[in-house]
């Protein structure tokens, strides 16, 4: 592994490397529970302290941990994480673990978060495993909100309950139903594709042909198995 | 000299490349047993701290709704539901336990000498993933609904949901309050949702376009009436007398 | 609530399906599914897992959850993992030809969220009994298995048509997906309340 600076480490996961938008990992929670932002925010802290906890603890009991039964080590202490947040929302805030509910449990089958301990949190001192999940899980946090912001803003009008629009607006109901999931995270995904091709073609004006091909390199592709998302 | 040497070349790259091949399986058993242990430990202290927490949340759902449907009683009394008749509780039970069903009778007074209705839980499916539950008061005396509470639903956003925020639904439910003007009559139970016509003073109108959903809390209550409708008579007429 | 097991396995399978309606096992369904063979291997290794799971899930459920509930989720995850080893092991043994096929996806059924999310919608939300838990599981493998061969139908077939070279990989997909989950919703409130 090169080296990086804590600051990459900090940094990568939060756009760059977004789990969500551009490495297509977590895609369950991301359109399940994001009908609207108060459940997606909810859903994105829970799966951030969640993170945070398993990437400090793994990589500070590394060296007791024998690689053979490493992933289910790994499994273990992020099923233990998740269900301290199930117990804690639950008492803390009934209302939205009522909504949530069942997913706050899948976050333990998350291969965000078990794809971090594997490749980063395993390898590295405390620090950079505690720097790298804030910052993968803040990215995960700014899609989560990003899908449930369009969603709740086209499907019911408003904003975190606000109404936006006034009382004419007819909410587009099936953006926060299943369907609109799938949608909003496809079309999503195609301005994104579609902000990084105009990127690259203003920055090299004459590698406009080269550029066109940027967006599918860029993104691991959905056909490989070992990448895609739980 | 060459005996040291062989074992200083031998213990150089011991502790780096063999052990990944040399640990024993009990290790890893062991290995994965103490992480267990610990995680079950863990979990068990958050469980017992959390407990009290979840269980008075529940109860407080239950609670408020039951107080809501039969219009802020002074006292209320649970009642297990048993094959031969109601069973009241020391001391009221919002919890739900499993295996158990409880109706809730309200009292006017803190003496509990003049009830108001029971309030009943029930759910069945509409539209949604997850059936639609809800608590609603029953007069066992007069054989009226008085009021009515949805508890939690997944039916669909803007047109199910109807069967919570539109009035001229989920108000039917309602019995005015003395001195207001009636609006409607109180609605009776105890005809199937298919059963009424529109001339019936009985008759509950669906909402247009969510029928199903309409229906669902038409048959929770409907259901709920002919199972427990004549034990919860029995048990009014003995309290009453 | 309706409880009979033929509307347990129609819900689980198109009513209420698990990948299109409840988001759950979309890694198989971004993955593995751009051939029709694989997706249905795939969909049948997912129904054998899945009712093996039921089993030991009901079983949990009855007989150790009631005195440690808070290991529900540990136990489940356990539980899947090891029977998602043991399915392995015996597909090795008893067809070579067929392991080699499935290959990797074998593995991944394990952090596959609809096998842990159907023995938690078994348990807790449902609380069925042996049959009925059986029938919701294999009803939710069907499901999966019919989401996972639509869609690898459909993108058999667009494989060879003109999308625009941005839409193509997995945003194509997703829409793709969004019609189809649209299709379903037509079946919601089948088999409920009079």
């Amino acid at each position: 592994m090169k080296p990086t600076t804590p600051t990459a480490d900090l940094v990568r996961g939060i756009w760059r490397e977004n789990p969500v938008l551009i490495q297509l990992l977590g895609l369950c929670p991301a359109l399940a529970v994001t009908n609207s932002v108060e459940n997606a925010l909810a859903m994105g802290i829970a799966t951030f302290f969640v993170l945070l906890g398993s990437s400090v603890l793994v990589s500070s009991l590394k060296k007791w941990i024998p690689g053979e039964v490493r992933i289910s080590t790994y499994i273990l202490i992020i099923a233990t994480f998740v269900t301290v947040a199930d117990l804690g929302l639950e008492a803390f805030v009934p209302a939205i673990h009522k909504e949530l509910g069942a997913f706050i449990s899948l976050i333990v089958v998350n291969c965000m978060i078990l794809g971090r301990q594997e490749a980063f949190a395993s390898k590295r001192p405390v620090g950079r495993a505690a720097l790298d999940a804030i910052g993968t899980g803040i990215g995960f946090l700014i899609a989560m909100v990003m899908m449930g912001g369009v969603r709740e803003i086209l499907g019911t009008g408003s904003f975190l309950g606000f109404s936006l629009f006034g009382p004419n607006y007819e909410p587009w109901v099936v953006m926060i139903l299943p369907p609109g999931g799938f949608l909003t995270l496809g079309f999503l995904l195609l301005v994104l594709a579609w902000v990084e091709r105009r990127r690259a073609r203003s920055a090299k004006p004459d590698a406009a042909m080269s550029g066109a091909a940027r967006p599918e390199t860029a993104r691991p592709d959905a056909g490989t198995p070992d990448r895609s998302a739980a | 000299m060459s005996v040291e040497e062989t074992v200083l070349q031998d213990a150089g790259p011991m502790p780096a490349l063999p052990p990944r091949k040399e640990i024993p399986s009990w290790r890893l058993v062991a290995t994965l047993a103490v992480a267990g242990a610990l995680a079950a430990l863990l979990l068990s202290f958050v469980y017992e701290a959390t407990k009290p927490l979840i269980d008075a949340n529940k109860a407080k759902v239950l609670r408020e709704a039951v107080a809501e449907v039969l219009k802020d009683p002074q006292a209320v009394t649970s009642l297990k539901v048993t094959d031969a008749g109601l069973v009241a509780d020391e001391t009221t039970v919002y919890l739900e336990e499993k295996g158990v069903e409880r109706v809730y009778l309200g009292y006017a007074d803190e003496e509990r000498t003049r009830p108001i209705g029971f309030a009943l839980k029930g759910g069945a499916y509409g539209y949604g993933s997850d059936p639609i539950m809800l608590v609603f008061g029953y007069d066992a005396q007069t054989d009226e609904i008085l009021g009515l509470k949805v508890l939690g639903h997944k039916e669909t956003p803007g047109i199910g949901t109807k069967i919570e925020t539109e009035d001229s639904f989920a108000g039917l439910f309602w019995k005015p309050e003395s001195g207001d003007v009636p609006a409607r009559q109180p609605r009776l139970v105890g005809k199937r949702a298919d059963q009424f016509r529109s001339s019936d003073p009985h008759h509950v109108d669906m909402i247009s376009g969510a029928t199903i959903s309409s229906k669902a809390v038409l048959k929770v209550v409907n259901d709920l009436w002919e199972r427990l409708g004549e034990r919860l008579q029995a048990f009014a007429k003995k309290e009453g007398a | 609530m309706n409880q009979n097991v033929f509307w347990i396995l129609l819900s689980a399978m198109i009513v209420n399906n698990f990948t299109l309606m409840m988001f759950l096992g979309l890694c198989p369904f971004m993955g593995v599914s751009s051939r029709v063979g694989t997706a249905v291997r795939m969909g049948l290794a997912n129904i054998f897992v899945l009712t093996i799971t039921a089993i030991c899930a009901w079983f949990l459920h009855n007989f150790v959850l009631p005195y440690a509930p808070y290991l529900r989720l540990i136990s489940f995850i356990v539980v899947i993992a090891s029977m998602v080893q043991i399915t392995e092991m015996a597909i090795k043994k008893l067809s070579p030809a067929l392991f080699r096929q499935l290959g990797i996806f074998l593995p991944l059924i394990t952090t596959n969220c609809a096998i842990l999310g159907m023995a938690l919608w078994q348990t807790t939300k449902y609380d069925y009994t042996l049959i009925q838990g059986l029938f919701y599981a294999v009803g939710a493998g069907l499901g999966l298995t019919l989401a996972l061969v639509l869609m690898a139908s459909i993108r058999e077939n667009t494989e060879l048509s003109d999308v625009p070279s941005l839409a193509k990989g997995t945003a194509l997909t997703l829409i793709i997906a969004a019609s189809l989950s649209l299709a379903f919703m037509g079946f919601s409130g089948l088999g409920s309340a009079s």
